[in-house]
């Protein structure tokens, strides 16, 4: 995001009244400290001043006056805020528009007045709009309108680009049947005009007319079944082609990229937008295309045989193209209405099915039942509104339509009787002007479809032109790692105004086990995070066995790594699957001996096929405990060097806590283990104890050094003492 | 024993200290926040915050330490108990904590690309913002009328809809 915006001449030229230094960051805002919508805030800072400029009143702080500089969250809006001999006090005030940009520059000012003048911030956040025309960048790091014409054209050939022979075939198809239906009528012309009009002519040459008419019609419906098998084809192997560049480009990208987008988003762009392309291609490039070349040859047919009455023809093209366009947003409204209406009613169902112990419970059967009845009779009166809509639009459509071929029919009648055009001429020309005017009004959606498809083409190429943050050295190391982790002065936030930590050391002995204790929210999973280099850390640096982190090959490093979680994910297959995940190669004897470690064995022989039993959403259900323990095998089968209890335990009852506590004291024995738990019991066999608090390693030390600190985890201990019904003494 | 002590705690977490003129005061600090003494004990700045931000906006406001782990001081009942001046104080500084402009004209709603993009007059102005034209939740149903929430997560109230005229309500019909 931009954080050095030009600020306009006459501010520049009164800034310059006050400080002689150039401008280091200056944003904008889009409220006043009153909250009116202002185009007139700027707030910036030079290394010796920060200065706001609202609505013709301005304010100047000297930086080394200034005791510190923060924002402060509000509801929808955000406050900065600086404070001056003890005083904090409000210098503007900003929606959540330009919340990011606040948070960077307040960081930005804060290393000033601190003295770190080397320090520039530069925000990692990608901007949200496009800066020419204001639009929506929606993910997409290039503007649809202002980006998008030659870029789209281009991918779009760099699509077809491997089909290419497919696209030629299928133009050649689509020109030949045009041909075809064109020649068509030059046929019944010749018929009419030399046997029907005449008088004359033998059932051979009736034969012929047929043998000919029919055998253009049977070419024509190949052609047609030829081209939308091919059209077909082709839109299905485009977005295959598509859909799997996305999924392997999915699994390469680092979670901080793929936290920047929703689940729903990425896997949106996977179906959805890859649906639009192929249906494009299917649909669109087949019909619409095709139609297109009908247009233009008729068009020009048409003007060639008969110039007026192709211009009265024409003369009703604009009016099919103003219907259709005047109701298609009308009719796009009503099936909008009616697909939401459709996911209300889903919704509600799936709500209440899902819940249906609840809803039993508490004896809400009728109210469910009455507000599923009313949603359902909405659903019925937008059917049956859209229904109604269309029976009447319809067939107006096509009587405006065909009041075209009527008026040809008249002023061509008048020249057959004057006898300036024949008979067959004339039937030749009303068959073609109701070719021409039928595809018109769909052509006129023909813009639409285009954009839809090249705004989807985009949404893909946007996830694909995207490069992990997670950089992979030139050189990637490849070792058996010890375990030896070392934290040097980490900073780190997932989004550049919300930092998680900051100024962490820590130094990890191989096998050693630490503990990592604190509120929820502290920062321990992301510490951990950062310990898998799922993410980068912002500044300072993690060090394995000596080697930064960053050196590591990613994949290499990554298998050296044991992590069972508080939430136990198992993919649906067997379990033998499951515990193989981490060792594909791994052989079934030590399959059962990591089950045996991780005390699953004894459940999985009860299973009905045993190792082979499946598990997953259609599979077998496994308890809670089951499933942990299934997710210490695979740990156990990886054999790491590092290993991560993440909550491992806190959801499970005593006894199944019991037998994963003892699975996990075997698991972690010579290996360096992180765990995290709320219960601190779970930690007592832990070396050392890290207490994270306000961003930073606040304690640390084994539980009885850190007990007799009688700081935040003694206050931890006691709290969770009383609530047990124990003291601390005991 | 214990169950007394749990008993107690349980009354502790639940009991709801009522701030009245009686017991607390409001003053603003020269840097545009406020701040409280609660039983003759100054609190430093606090933050005035609505439990009820939709349904009932000036009642039952709770009262909390600006800073640290802004813990509670109490809960108001209604802001009426106070004084005028004690009023437009925290009448104030609600406006400051709460931006949620509220509709006032609708000018002109456009699809493209995927969003929604309004324009729109508000009581603190002019503005122009856009809505997600996928996201279910953009617009969501408030009494009578929406709340519009776009797509930097700024939300704007539409209070009333049947104050709107047949034209505006035909923009933003699809939405409702």
């Amino acid at each position: 995001m931009e954080l050095l915006v030009t600020l306009p001449d006459n501010l520049i030229e009164r800034l310059k009244t006050v400080t002689c230094e150039p401008i280091v960051y200056c944003i904008r805002s889009d409220i006043t400290v009153d909250g009116a919508y202002s185009d007139d805030v700027f707030v910036g800072a030079t290394k010796d001043c920060l200065f706001v400029f609202s609505n013709g009143d301005e304010q100047f702080f000297e930086i080394a006056s200034l005791e510190s500089v923060r924002i402060r969250k509000q509801i929808d809006n955000g406050l900065l805020t600086v404070t001056q001999n003890g005083e904090e006090r409000i210098v503007a005030r900003y929606t959540l528009k330009h919340a990011v940009r606040f948070a960077c520059l307040a960081e930005g000012v804060i290393n000033f007045v601190e003295k770190k003048f080397d320090r520039v911030v530069k925000c990692k956040e990608r901007e949200k709009q496009c800066p020419k025309c204001g639009r929506m960048l929606r993910g997409v790091g290039k503007c649809p309108k202002c980006d998008k014409q030659s870029g789209s054209f281009h991918k779009m050939l760099s699509v077809c680009a491997p089909y290419k022979w497919l696209v030629v075939v299928i133009v050649s198809i689509m020109m030949i049947m045009t041909a075809l239906s064109l020649g068509q009528q030059f046929v019944v012309r010749w018929f009419v005009d030399g046997f029907l009009s005449k008088g004359k002519g033998t059932v051979s040459d009736i034969g012929l007319f047929l043998l000919l008419y029919v055998g253009i019609t049977m070419l024509n419906m190949g052609g047609q079944l030829l081209k939308n098998f091919l059209c077909t084809k082709l839109g299905l192997k485009i977005s295959h082609g598509l859909r799997a560049n996305l999924s392997t480009h999915l699994q390469k990208m680092s979670l901080g990229i793929m936290g920047k987008r929703s689940e729903g988003e990425l896997m949106q762009r996977v179906f959805n937008d890859t649906g639009h392309i192929s249906r494009f291609f299917t649909n669109s490039f087949c019909n619409v295309f095709s139609q297109a070349v009908t247009i233009v040859s008729l068009t020009v047919l048409m003007l060639i045989l008969n110039w007026k009455l192709a211009l009265a023809a024409l003369f009703f093209a604009p009016f099919i193209i103003i219907f259709s366009r005047t109701f298609w947003p009308h009719m796009r409204k009503m099936n909008h209405r009616l697909h939401r209406k459709s996911d209300t009613i889903q919704n509600k169902l799936q709500d209440v099915l899902s819940g249906i112990r609840i809803v039993k419970t508490y004896g809400r059967e009728a109210s469910e039942i009455e507000a599923f009845d009313n949603i359902n009779d909405d659903y019925a009166v937008i059917q049956y509104r859209n229904e109604k809509f269309y029976t009447t639009v319809f067939p107006f459509m096509s009587l405006l339509l065909s009041f075209g071929t009527y008026i040809i029919v008249y002023l061509g009648g008048m020249d057959v009787l004057n006898g300036e055009m024949t008979v067959g001429g004339l039937t030749q020309f009303v068959s073609y002007a109701g070719m021409l005017l039928g595809p018109l009004g769909q052509m006129s959606f023909l813009p639409r479809h285009i954009v839809f498809m090249t705004t989807s083409l985009d949404r893909i190429y946007d996830v694909l032109d995207e490069e992990s943050d997670v950089k992979i050295s030139d050189n990637p190391i490849r070792r058996e790692i010890d375990g030896n982790v070392s934290i040097k002065g980490l900073k780190f936030g997932y989004r550049p105004h919300e930092v998680v930590l900051d100024g962490v050391d820590l130094e990890v002995k191989k096998g050693e086990m630490i503990g990592l204790v604190g509120a929820s929210g502290t920062g321990k999973s992301t510490l951990i995070n950062l310990i898998m280099r799922l993410y980068d850390v912002d500044e300072g640096k993690i060090e394995i066995d000596g080697i930064n982190i960053k050196e590591y090959d990613p994949a290499d490093y990554h298998r050296q790594i044991g992590v069972v979680l508080q939430e136990t994910f198992l993919f649906a297959g067997t379990v033998l699957d499951n515990i193989r995940f981490a060792n594909p190669d791994a052989k079934l004897e030590d399959v059962i001996k990591a089950a045996k470690v991780a005390n699953a064995h004894e459940f999985i022989c009860r299973l009905p096929d045993g190792y082979n039993t499946y598990i997953g959403e259609k599979g077998h259900n496994l308890s809670g405990g089951e499933k942990q323990r299934i997710a210490i095998a695979r740990a156990v089968l990886g054999d790491p060097k590092i290993l991560i209890l993440d909550e491992a335990t806190s959801a499970l009852d005593t006894e199944s806590e019991y037998q994963i506590q003892q699975a996990l004291e075997r698991l972690r024995q010579g290996r360096t283990t992180f765990a995290i738990a709320h219960r601190l019991s779970t930690l007592r066999c832990a070396d050392r104890l890290a207490v994270i608090d306000d961003h930073k390693i606040a304690e640390l030390g084994s539980h009885n050094e850190l007990l007799e600190r009688k700081g935040i985890y003694h206050g931890l201990v006691t709290a969770q003492l009383e609530m047990s019904g124990k003291r601390l003494e005991e | 024993m214990m169950n007394d002590k749990l008993d107690l705690n349980v009354e502790q977490i639940t009991s709801i200290i009522r701030l009245t003129p009686e017991n607390i005061s409001f003053e603003a600090t020269p840097g545009g926040f406020i701040k409280a003494k609660f039983e003759g004990q100054d609190k430093g700045l606090v933050n005035i915050i609505r439990t009820f931000p939709l349904s009932d906006a000036d009642r039952l406001l709770s009262v909390r330490l600006a800073d640290g782990k802004q813990e509670e001081i109490g809960i108001i009942d209604a802001i009426s108990d106070f004084d005028d001046a004690t009023v437009q104080l925290l009448q104030k500084h609600l406006k400051l904590r709460y931006f949620r402009p509220k509709i006032q004209k609708i000018i002109s709603v456009k699809e493209q690309f995927g969003y929604t993009y309004w324009t729109v007059e508000t009581d603190m102005g002019l503005v122009k913002f856009a809505s997600s034209s996928g996201s279910a939740g953009s617009v969501i149903r408030h009494k009578k009328g929406v709340i519009i929430k776009d797509s930097n997560n700024n939300r704007y109230e539409l209070e009333d809809l049947s104050v709107l005229s047949a034209k505006e309500l035909k923009k933003i019909d699809l939405y409702l």
